[in-house]
């Protein structure tokens, strides 16, 4: 595939890039492999409902603390609940965290970081401080703080993880869009009259569009690692909603006789991390040849 | 003491006055009242006036600022709303357990990631390099609470060689000490290993390239050499950063490392304070891992002066 592209007229190619940024991607092993592990928990995700053989609530009050096989592939937890149907619904809670505090992100940290690059002088000033002072708190601290504030919720968590994002998105925006406005069909754009707002979302935009894509999927890695966390110390999610994090702090206390209470949610987290980063690791790879080593 | 080392510890007193500002006006934004946790359910009003008088909360907020700073400056930290007890004893109790547990996971940390990131990058894209990698990709996603629960399961509850939980002060039982925090300090440090590999690695292919690596090898400098006086010294400068970075992160991670092995550290009565709002507290803390933050940067600083000397101009 790759030499076929190669043969055609360069004009072509170029105006294609999007299709054989693709193709290149789909080469790439770490993509290939991370993107398996990824589409493996969006499933589980999306079909929790249709895959679970019980319901992540129900308590089978007779049958505590089973070992996995028949009835139960992960066996149940201290309350008689299905592991495995937990972490299919647990797959819900950690996606949809991750979307919503990605978003978060993207938006808020996004538009200051274009702003920052378009308008430049006190603007871009003003915005990469607060954004070195957010990005130098510890971010683990960071979302504590944000919920010793708000008080222990998943919406909550939402929002504390969102405001990790914001620097780290305003810094990659910013540093696309820096080398974008300085080119010159910048220039002859500004000078046919378009506004600003138009070029941003013209030109800026698709332009940062790969180190967004690469940061973005990391950010999804990151999100999902603590909204986990965050749900093991107990500020997250409450019981009885079976997030990885908090199903692996209760199963911890039973794990001298019943161990898979908190090997089942731990692997899933793992799994799960492992697989954005190694996506993301691809892409970069992929999309940001300066990066390749 | 030269001269940007006195500028960066002046420039660290707006700063922190600004986050004690901060700090103590978000505390008093948190929802319900310190006097109901601290009451129980269903005060009288009268009990709960007489609460607020005693910790001084009927006085306006910036009165209620000077005194704690005022006090804080001379080391009086207060008392716990909660419990009561002096907060200054109680951090002196605990610091010890933290201090300990972060020194012992950066130690193991960079003595791991450094040297085996550098066999990867002399080795780059053999067999040792992808599995080094690979390894790297794998600690990189491990989280913490869950390397620290395999570890305490495998090596405490199968085979007994550590304890699976608490604290033995280093002064009563040296070996014992050692003993309980090897496993926690092991789930946070391989962590963090994995990251100053990964930087540790591209930062030495990176040196690689340079022109003045190409000179030392063309005026026949031995591999060796060139690894020691020219790679080495110029490919720490972003691991040191990354490293100075980490222990951020590893504080971070003692919030769920503690937890763990329920070690009673500086963050488990943190975490214990955001339980219960118990801001007094929570800004003490707060201001000092600021502080202690400000000052490790310091130390990332005037490392980076010794290493690169083009920075010792500024």
């Amino acid at each position: 595939m790759a030499t076929a592209s190669a043969t055609l007229d360069p004009a072509i190619v170029s105006s294609r890039s999007g299709g054989r940024r693709m193709q290149r991607a789909l080469q790439n092993k770490m993509v290939v492999f991370g993107g398996a592990i990824v589409l493996l928990v969006l499933i589980a995700a999306l079909f929790a409902p249709r895959i679970a053989p019980h319901s992540p609530y129900q308590q089978f009050t007779t049958d505590q603390l089973v070992a996995p096989g028949g009835v139960y592939p992960l066996g149940t937890d201290e309350l008689g609940r299905d592991v495995f149907s937990r972490l299919l619904f647990g797959a819900r809670i950690s996606i949809q965290v991750a979307l919503i505090s990605v978003s978060i992100g993207v938006l808020i940290g996004g538009t200051f970081g274009l702003l920052a690059a378009y308008h430049g002088g006190a603007w871009d000033m003003l915005i990469m401080r607060f954004a070195d002072i957010l990005f130098a708190f510890p971010s683990l601290l960071l979302a504590i703080a944000v919920l010793a504030l708000l008080g222990p919720s998943l919406a909550n968590v939402m929002v504390a993880i969102g405001i990790i994002f914001i620097p780290i998105f305003v810094r990659v925006t910013r540093a696309a869009g820096l080398v974008i406005v300085q080119e010159q069909y910048i220039e002859a754009s500004k000078a046919s009259g378009a506004g600003p707002l138009q070029i941003i979302v013209r030109h800026v935009l698709p332009n940062a569009m790969a180190p967004l894509l690469i940061q973005i999927t990391l950010a999804i890695s990151y999100a999902i690692l603590s909204e986990a966390s965050l749900s093991f110390l107990g500020l997250g999610a409450q019981p009885p909603e079976p997030s990885w994090g908090s199903m692996l702090s209760s199963g911890r206390g039973f794990m001298t006789f019943a161990p898979w209470t908190a090997f089942g949610p731990g692997t899933a987290i793992f799994i799960a991390v492992l697989g954005f980063n190694i996506l993301g690791d691809g892409l970069r790879d992929v999309l940001d040849p300066r990066m390749k080593s | 003491m030269p001269r940007f080392i006195r500028t960066r510890l002046l420039a660290m007193v707006p700063v922190l006055v600004g986050m004690s500002i901060l700090v103590f006006v978000t505390m008093r934004l948190i929802p319900g009242d310190a006097a109901v946790v601290f009451l129980g359910t269903k005060p009288t009003p009268e009990a709960i006036a007489a609460f607020r008088e005693k910790a001084g909360l009927d006085q306006p907020m910036y009165v209620q600022y000077v005194v704690w700073i005022g006090r804080l400056a001379r080391g009086d930290m207060g008392i716990s709303l909660t419990t009561g007890s002096d907060i200054k004893t109680e951090l002196i109790s605990r610091l010890p357990i933290t201090a300990e547990l972060t020194f012992l996971a950066m130690l193991i940390a960079v003595m791991i990631a450094v040297p085996l990131g550098i066999i990867a990058a002399l080795n780059h894209n053999k067999g040792l390099d992808l599995g080094l990698t690979s390894l790297g990709m794998i600690g990189l996603s491990l989280p913490n609470f869950w390397l620290g629960t395999l570890l305490a399961y495998f090596f405490a509850i199968r085979v007994q060689w550590f304890p699976p939980g608490g604290f033995i002060p280093f002064a009563e039982d040296p070996v014992g000490n050692l003993k309980s925090m090897t496993l926690p300090a092991l789930s946070l440090g391989l962590v963090s290993a994995s990251i100053i590999m990964r930087m540790t690695r591209s930062s030495m292919l990176e040196v690689v390239r340079q022109d003045y690596v190409r000179t030392a090898r063309a005026k026949g400098l031995r591999e060796s050499a060139i690894t020691r006086g020219h790679l080495l010294k110029n490919a720490l400068i972003p691991v040191i950063t990354v490293a100075g970075m980490e222990i951020g992160y590893i504080f971070g991670g003692a919030f769920l490392v503690e937890a763990v092995f329920y070690l009673p550290g500086v963050a488990t009565y943190a975490l214990l304070a955001v339980n219960q709002r118990d801001y007094p507290v929570l800004q003490t803390i707060v201001l000092l891992v600021t502080l202690a933050f400000m000052l490790v940067n310091l130390v990332v600083d005037i490392l980076y002066t010794y290493l690169d000397p083009r920075l010792r101009m500024g």
